[in-house]
């Protein structure tokens, strides 16, 4: 058994115990509506409050820290650990009590001079989201496009150069079986955002959550760069322009990306071709393993044998 | 096939979806809810009782499909459509006999007969409409096929399914199985000519011998075979076990599959097809371990979205519950119309596929129910009951998950998918 595929199952095993136990994960998560923890009423683990309003009564007890990353929360009561403030409204009532830091990253806090706060009381960058983000103007959008597409055509470029045969084993994938690069793609994308959105609800498996977006961001980029590869070799071929593998591939994705953004303009339609596009090239990339294979249908690979026999 | 205007073979196709799809969409709702309406609010029955009653329905379907799918194959029926034909009318009839006196019962003696006679019928017609794969449906689309089947099944359920009350239920099946029972009569009955050319359908290379299945004319169970009824046992059982339990939790059922809201349904429906069409593709063109560890793999992240919602029981439910929920059904569905006729040939598909959807359907459903009953009579909650269905399903996962990297010298052999280095 290879030794890295030992250590992975391993860790997988040692995943699966941790998720399975409703004692390593205890604690509550609040999305919406309005909740009071009464006198006496006790919340073992942590409290992360994403929305709603929260009130923390008098003689009530979290033993965990409190998270604030929305809504509105009142605390009148004991917080056994840390307090961390991120987005949303904070009231820390005259009787409330944190026996850990008050940590303020955002949003906004209203403290009574009674309120105690054992640990210390840390301030960080504050992150002030508006409530509606503003639309970039045509002259903003164009240096962000510029960027981005540059820097596309550049690692089409880099991966033609220092893997031609993965990168091509993606690009046969995607033209010769869009329909399933595109199922593939979509099921990949679809349960691979449910899982990250899950763990980021952990909070301890963010990190986590944060490697798998990247992961997948970069896969979606693989496959853009296998169409900018197709789209070049188009080209030469079309216009018997003698261009150089690399040279092609750079072309190639610097018209992908324009024809992705310049698809944007267009209501609704535009977005879905985008997205389907990504998920064709998303799915290529996994068919071929990150191009370390060359897909067959099984069907195909059957009849093939079939008539071989 | 389109091009060749090869007619004959299209309405074959048109027929097998038709028929299944039908027989799917009676089975889901119908038997499942229908029965379930009947015995507990008409009749009175208590939840244990008619927990029991529902079991006892799936064992002997499970016995009758398995003494029957031997016998087609001893008959040498298998290879006969019109026999299947007529089979399949007598079950139809006899169903929709069962389904119009079906709401008159009113007695719990007379609802066990009725589920004896249901279970007849029921077990008589997984092989005699599996085993018609061989002569209706190529080998090449049997994976698209099914996906219809699956797709237009799972699409009528939410959406146009009446209220689950057994009256409403039975008056919409009964005008569907009444036309059903006159088109099969007369395919069984009356000499068509498009029916003498499907009939020899199974003979050509293209449909008799399936995907997977070995050379010769092997009668015994071999190895294949097992693994497959293992995994899709696997599949049913933890899918009947967590839903069994979903199913009575009013807040996952009103905000979802009984969502007064007509989109939320829509959009289970649609979910539905989506998936039932990506899970055709795949299954034409992939290795179907690989499918079968996306299904283990979705459904242990559902289940886990279920217990994160459990833990933390404030607002509504999330709409990705239900949709990853009606994903993994489809992802399932489509495999298990499709792959018991890949794994036989047309002698032995009547009992490959007896042995399949009764050994991985029907007991995984009755030892699901049992066990059901028994953890919520020992009173387990909500909260871990679903824990241990998660876990089972993590745990499919993993022998799933080795399975695929590490597979064996046999499988490099028989199957495609991916070749490396090339």
């Amino acid at each position: 058994m290879k030794r890295p595929l030992v250590i992975l199952l391993a860790i997988l095993a040692a995943l699966i115990t941790t998720a399975c136990d409703q004692e390593v994960y205890s604690g509550r998560l609040i999305l919406d509506g309005a909740h009071s923890v009464s006198a006496g009423e006790r919340i073992d683990g942590e409290l992360a409050v994403v929305g709603g309003r929260v009130a923390l009564e008098e003689g009530s007890t979290v033993t965990g820290s409190v998270y604030v990353v929305g809504g509105t929360v009142e605390i009148a009561g004991d917080i056994g650990g840390d307090v961390t403030l991120l987005l949303g409204d904070l009231t820390l009532e005259p009787r409330a009590h944190v026996h850990g830091d008050l940590n303020l990253g955002g949003g906004r806090l209203e403290r009574s001079p009674e309120a105690t706060v054992a640990g210390a009381v840390t301030a960080g960058i504050g992150l002030q989201v508006p409530a509606e983000l503003p639309q970039p103007t045509p002259r903003e959008r164009l240096p962000r496009f510029l960027i981005q597409t540059l820097f596309v055509a550049l690692l089409a470029l880099l991966a033609v150069r220092f893997m031609l045969r993965a990168v091509a084993r993606v690009a046969d994938a995607a033209s010769g079986h869009p329909v399933v690069a595109g199922a593939m793609g979509l099921l990949v994308g679809v349960v691979g955002l449910s899982l990250l959105v899950l763990m980021a609800f952990t909070i301890v498996l963010i990190p986590v959550t944060l490697l798998g977006i990247l992961s997948l961001g970069v896969a979606v980029v693989y496959g853009w760069i296998a169409f900018g590869v197709l789209t070049g070799n188009f080209l030469s071929r079309k216009l018997e322009w003698k261009l150089r593998p690399t040279t092609a591939a750079f072309l190639g994705t610097l018209l992908v990306m324009a024809l992705m953004s310049a698809l944007e303009v267009i209501p609704l339609v535009g977005g879905m071709i985008a997205i389907l596009i990504s998920c064709v090239g998303l799915g290529a990339v996994f068919l071929t393993g990150l191009g370390t294979r060359r897909f067959v249908p099984a069907v195909d690979d059957l009849e093939e044998r079939q008539a071989k026999a | 096939m389109m091009r060749k205007h090869n007619w004959p073979t299209l309405l074959g196709y048109g027929l097998f979806i038709g028929m299944m799809a039908v027989g799917y969409y009676y089975n889901v709702t119908f038997i499942q809810l229908g029965l379930t309406d009947l015995g507990g609010r008409v009749i009175g029955m208590s939840e244990v009782r008619l927990a029991m009653a529902m079991a006892v329905l799936a064992l002997i379907t499970c016995m009758v499909a398995l003494a029957f799918g031997l016998w087609m194959r001893r008959q040498a029926w298998s290879t006969s459509l019109v026999m299947k034909l007529r089979l399949a009318f007598l079950v139809v009839m006899l169903q929709t006999i069962l389904t119009a006196v079906a709401p008159s019962i009113s007695s719990e003696g007379l609802f066990l007969a009725w589920i004896a006679l249901a279970s007849l019928a029921l077990g008589i017609g997984v092989p005699v409409t599996f085993s018609m794969t061989v002569d209706l449906v190529a080998v090449r689309h049997r994976g698209y096929v099914a996906a219809l089947i699956t797709a237009v099944a799972y699409f009528a359920a939410p959406v146009f399914s009446p209220p689950w009350l057994v009256e409403h239920l039975a008056m919409q099946m009964l005008g569907v199985m009444a036309a059903s029972t006159l088109g099969l009569g007369v395919l069984a009955f009356v000499k068509l000519p498009f029916i003498d050319e499907l009939a020899k359908q199974h003979t050509k290379p293209e449909f008799g011998r399936g995907r997977f299945a070995r050379s010769g004319e092997q009668t015994r169970i071999d190895r294949r075979l097992l693994g497959l009824i293992v995994a899709m046992f696997g599949i049913f059982f933890v899918d009947s076990l967590g839903f069994l339990r979903l199913v009575e939790t009013p807040v996952y059922m009103a905000s979802a599959w009984l969502s007064p809201d007509v989109s939320v349904r829509l959009f289970i429906g649609v979910t539905h097809v989506v998936a039932a069409l990506i899970a055709g593709i795949l299954y034409t063109n992939f290795n179907v371990r690989h499918l079968f560890l996306w299904i283990f793999g979705i459904f242990a992240l559902m289940h886990l979205m279920y217990l994160f919602h459990v833990r933390s029981p404030f607002g509504e439910p999330p709409l990705t519950m239900p949709m990853l929920y009606a994903m993994t059904v489809s992802l399932y569905t489509v495999v298990n119309f499709a792959i018991w006729a890949d794994v036989s040939t047309p002698k032995t598909i009547s009992f490959n596929a007896a042995l399949g959807v009764a050994l991985s359907g029907w007991t995984a459903t009755f030892i699901s129910t049992a066990l059901a009953i028994q953890w919520r009579t020992a009173g387990m909650t909500l909260e871990q009951h679903l824990s241990l269905v998660n876990a089972l399903a993590m745990l499919f996962f993993l022998a799933m998950l080795l399975l695929v990297i590490f597979p064996s010298r046999s499988r490099h052999r028989h199957q495609g998918g991916a070749r490396r280095n090339s």
